[in-house]
């Protein structure tokens, strides 16, 4: 199987431009904000592009501040390398996804979407909180990945904010950020980033992102035909637990 | 003399074949094979031969391996170099000049493209394009040369033209390449190595989860 490489020139050009150097910049001095208000913060980490830019700016100015993966038991193996390589906190969720995949199915739709952020984000970031007694979060949610609505509450809410429900400070320090942004960044600091974009060059912009191996999103526009390309055995092995998504490759 | 003979099996392709670079012999043979002998495939749902006894047929392959873990003496696809990959796609969606006469049973409804019967797909088509694809294999040469006739194209979206075989030519081979090839394999092989080996599929159906096992497999190879 060939890899595709990184379009490593367009994205060093792209870091030498005014509108690059200004929008790192000012992510510095969001977190730099941040940080003055907590006294015990943590990164939220996927693995993926965009919180291994946050990881970044936030170690350089708090080299010790810990990061945190809500471990389901379905990353790639490219991830769990990277994940351990960085030292991240693995945080157990409620259950692994693909027990909740097998408890709604694949066509549960928005049940299976709330089921999924109950057990894998909402309910974790309680016990994490309790357990450790953060006091604020740093997290890579960009505006361009869902210009309804997290770009909408992105922008309203701002870079820097406090949530009423918890008063957790959180900071989304590259919440403006292009795709060039991001890579970019990743390019002009010689950041580590995730094997799986390797293998994920040739697809069209929006589409290269990292989440459970076994999401169900994105099924009918080739998630899983993709999987089956670039990783046969964790294909091999979802198909035996569910047949079903041989349909869709 | 055996009936069985070492041979070497060539398709000269017309065209891109739909398929990843693995593409086994036995599976293209037990396909034409289960057709002749059982007749079309009418249609299958997910899952729904698993509560039935599988159909058996007999293929004219060398079998290896007595015992649950056996598999034929076929090997994975040679692809003649320079191989070129592309990715096409087909697409299914509602067309909306048609919503008038959507049947809702006489009651008011939406069509959802989300989810349902009219689901819209963007499914990606993986393709592989070379000159020829060779395989080699121990079996009876007349009766597989019989079967291949019944096979002008290979991979998948054959109904719509793609993985044409312009040519099949099976010739005698003076060595055994089926599993082995120059000291390296070229099938999947199955193993108890939990650690090291590689879950896929090790004899057709492929697919079938009861055809699975920890295998070693082809280096550079993408088993599935």
């Amino acid at each position: 199987m060939k890899l595709s490489k990184i379009p490593r020139n367009r994205f060093e050009l792209w870091a030498k431009t005014g509108q690059h150097l200004w929008r790192v910049t000012q992510a510095r001095q969001y977190v730099s904000e941040w940080l003055s208000y907590v006294s015990n913060p943590y990164i939220a980490y996927s693995s993926g592009k965009d919180s291994t830019c946050v990881l970044a700016l936030v170690r350089e100015q708090a080299p010790t501040t810990p990061a945190v993966y809500f471990d389901a038991d379905c990353s790639f193996p490219e991830s769990a390398e990277l994940i351990d390589r960085i030292g991240a906190i693995r945080f157990k969720t409620d259950e692994p996804f693909l027990d909740t995949l097998g408890r709604f199915g694949f066509d549960a739709g928005d049940d299976l979407d709330r089921a999924t952020m109950k057990s894998t984000v909402w309910n974790p970031i309680k016990r994490l909180i309790a357990e450790f007694g953060f006091d604020g979060v740093a997290y890579g949610l960009r505006a361009e990945e869902n210009l309804g609505t997290r770009g909408r509450l992105a922008k309203k809410r701002g870079a820097v904010f406090q949530y009423k429900r918890d008063g957790l400070w959180a900071c989304q320090p590259i919440c403006d950020w292009r795709y060039n942004d991001v890579w970019a960044f990743i390019v002009s600091e010689n950041l580590s980033y995730c094997g799986v974009y390797d293998k994920m060059w040739d697809m069209p912009e929006d589409d290269q992102r990292i989440s459970y191996w076994a999401g169900e999103t994105k099924r009918r526009h080739g998630r899983w035909a993709w999987l089956k390309r670039n990783y046969p055995e964790l294909f091999n092995r979802f198909a035996d637990k569910f047949p079903e998504v041989r349909c869709y490759v | 003399m055996s009936e069985f003979e070492p041979m070497r099996i060539t398709a000269q392709l017309g065209c891109g074949v739909v398929s990843d670079a693995t593409l086994p012999i036995d599976s293209i043979l037990y396909y034409i094979a289960m057709r002749k002998a059982h007749g079309p495939q009418d249609a299958t749902e997910p899952g729904g031969h698993s509560g039935t006894s599988p159909l058996k047929v007999s293929m004219p392959l060398k079998l290896i391996n007595p015992g649950p873990k056996w598999y034929y003496a076929a090997s994975f696809a040679q692809w003649s170099e320079p191989v070129a990959e592309m990715t096409d796609y087909w697409n299914k969606r509602f067309d909306q000049q048609y919503s008038d006469i959507v049947d809702f049973g006489g009651r008011r409804g939406k069509v959802l493209v989300e989810q349902g019967k009219y689901r819209a797909y963007h499914m990606p088509m993986f393709t592989r394009h070379a000159l020829t694809v060779t395989w080699y294999a121990v079996g009876n040469i007349e009766a597989i040369t019989k079967l291949l006739r019944f096979m002008p194209y290979i991979g998948k979206k054959t109904a719509q033209g793609e993985g044409e075989v312009l040519r099949w030519t099976v010739e005698k081979w003076p060595h055994d390449w089926s599993v082995l090839k120059d000291g390296k394999l070229i099938r999947a092989i199955p193993t108890d190595d939990n650690q090291n080996g590689f879950y896929c599929g090790f004899r057709p159906s492929y697919y079938m989860r009861s055809n699975m096992a920890y295998c070693y497999i082809p280096q550079n190879n993408d088993a599935s």
